[in-house]
């Protein structure tokens, strides 16, 4: 069972939706997480959302209590939580994405992806991770 | 067909009445033998609400009427601060016992005392605007909000015959959503041009609009489909919405089955062109109306998103109460079809008060000064009808 936990979001389901395809999908709002199915769930999905992952605590408390047990996979803000949580601090962007969509080129094939292969997405990013 | 004075008789004779546009022509539904007053308490019952299941409906067999913007904020667990209200209902619905059909061409010609003001009261002027527009643009930097609509209202002082108001909207600025409601002390003219909600068995689309540009004699429809397909923060604006309006979609339906059906396709109107898209998908059975109507209202594209915390900043900046305004009119059939628009492009009278509320969207890239503009483009069907 794929947990998704839903940071308050009105694209949440749309990822709800395609996982659906794959396997049974739970998703519950941040702030209500259910114990026993976050046990019981193989994966953790965090879910996009506006904000900060600083406005997330308990996600990060989820985060570094599966760490490395289960799989988790983070989705826009979703994954600057697990970059939070790992002591990356994230910041305002200069340019803002939201709504734009860019073309992928795959550079390196993988399980997913074969190289070459084009794709389009819709970005939605008002922060990023600070590097060095 | 309807004899041409029956408008005439049915507007003298005092009895409240709503008409709601169909493909072709219009629907007049009267003779009410019950009316709902909605409020926080009894929404949840209303919606639960069972019908018996029968063989032959009539065509009567259902409620029409609106849900009010605050009522469907409360619905989905957003309390709003205090505002200045006019102490409007928070909805009504009303069960009709007769309904009519009526051609697309409504002739009317009112004899009703009338006092009719042609200017009209803006809450927010430009300055005003453009301090709460750099507020949200701060709020969209640090990703609280991606899109957010900011909302004006006209006022005057009318006694307004709304009979005479619909008929000459109908003629000047007809539109797919368009209903009015004329009931004792309050009515509502409108020319919305958004279905929120259409349900006919277990198939639900909604036809999210994002994107408006102003007529003039050298754009037509073409060039305007040009116009927004190549205009980056009208094609961001647009996408925005509809990835909204698939994920509130997806809520309810089957996995699999939420599709984009028409992509970016111009509607053209009397002062304005707008760039539309339809989505559909499948219910998952057992789905209850009170959900489906959790998951879509407020209607995402007149709010901004995502929802909630935009609802949130929304509700925080604002003065007045928004009324009818981004709330839904529509009807449920008791076999449990419904169809739902969204409250925009409205005229509330209410105690011989006119008015207009009017928003337009709010994004990185936007400019004040023509958002503001954008507003009373979007007024002045409705403004125009008052010279």
């Amino acid at each position: 069972m794929i947990y998704v936990i839903d940071h308050k979001d009105s694209f949440t389901h749309n990822v709800v939706h395609q996982l659906s395809l794959f396997d049974k999908v739970e998703c519950d709002d941040f702030s209500k997480i259910n114990k026993s199915k976050l046990n019981k769930a193989s994966t953790i999905v965090f879910s996009p959302g506006p904000g900060s992952p600083k406005d997330y605590p308990l996600s990060s408390k989820i985060y570094k209590q599966f760490k490395g047990k289960k799989k988790i996979i983070g989705i826009c803000l979703g994954f600057q939580q697990i970059l939070f949580s790992e002591g990356a601090s994230i910041i305002e962007q200069n340019k803002i994405y939201h709504g734009f969509q860019s073309e992928v080129l795959v550079n390196k094939s993988s399980k997913l992806f074969i190289a070459g292969d084009k794709f389009e997405v819709g970005r939605y990013h008002s922060l990023r991770l600070r590097t060095f | 067909m309807i004899r041409e004075n029956y408008l005439d008789r049915i507007n003298n004779s005092n009895k409240p009445f709503v008409i709601y546009k169909k493909t072709k022509g219009f629907d007049l539904y009267t003779d009410f033998s019950k009316k709902i007053i909605l409020n926080n308490r009894n929404i949840k019952e209303f919606l639960d609400t069972k019908f018996k299941i029968k063989k032959n409906y009539k065509n009567t067999d259902l409620l029409i009427g609106f849900f009010g913007y605050e009522l469907l904020n409360n619905l989905i667990g957003i309390k709003l601060p205090k505002q200045k209200s006019i102490n409007f209902p928070k909805g009504i619905f009303y069960k009709p016992e007769s309904k009519i059909s009526l051609k697309e061409d409504l002739v009317y010609k009112s004899n009703k005392a009338s006092k009719i003001a042609k200017n009209f009261k803006i809450n927010i002027n430009q300055s005003a605007y453009t301090k709460i527009f750099n507020k949200f643009k701060k709020k969209i930097k640090s990703g609280e909000t991606y899109q957010i609509k900011i909302c004006t209202k006209y006022k005057n002082k009318s006694k307004i015959d709304p009979l005479d108001f619909f008929c000459r909207l109908a003629k000047s600025n007809l539109a797919p959503e368009a209903f009015m409601i004329k009931d004792k002390n309050f009515s509502i003219i409108s020319c919305s041009p958004e279905n929120l909600i259409t349900k006919n068995g277990l198939n639900i689309s909604t036809k999210p609009i994002a994107g408006t540009l102003r007529k003039t004699s050298k754009i037509n429809k073409k060039k305007a489909l040009t116009f927004f397909r190549t205009n980056i923060k009208e094609t961001k604006e647009h996408n925005m919405i509809v990835d909204m309006e698939r994920n509130d979609l997806s809520r309810i339906c089957k996995p699999g089955t939420v599709k984009l059906k028409k992509e970016k396709t111009v509607e053209e109107y009397k002062d304005l062109y707008h760039y539309v898209s339809l989505i559909t998908g499948k219910l998952n059975k057992n789905i209850k109306n009170i959900e489906i109507i959790k998951a879509m209202m407020p209607g995402g594209s007149v709010i901004g998103c995502p929802k909630i915390s935009t609802l949130n900043l929304l509700n925080k900046q604002e003065k007045e109460n928004r009324n009818i305004y981004t709330g839904s009119f529509g009807y449920i059939k008791f076999n449990g079809d419904m169809k739902f628009n969204i409250i925009i492009r409205s005229i509330l009278n209410y105690k011989n008060i006119s008015e207009i509320s009017v928003a337009s969207g709010v994004v990185i890239d936007s400019n004040a000064k023509h958002e503001f503009n954008e507003n009373f483009i979007k007024a002045k069907a409705l403004i125009d009808l008052f010279k």
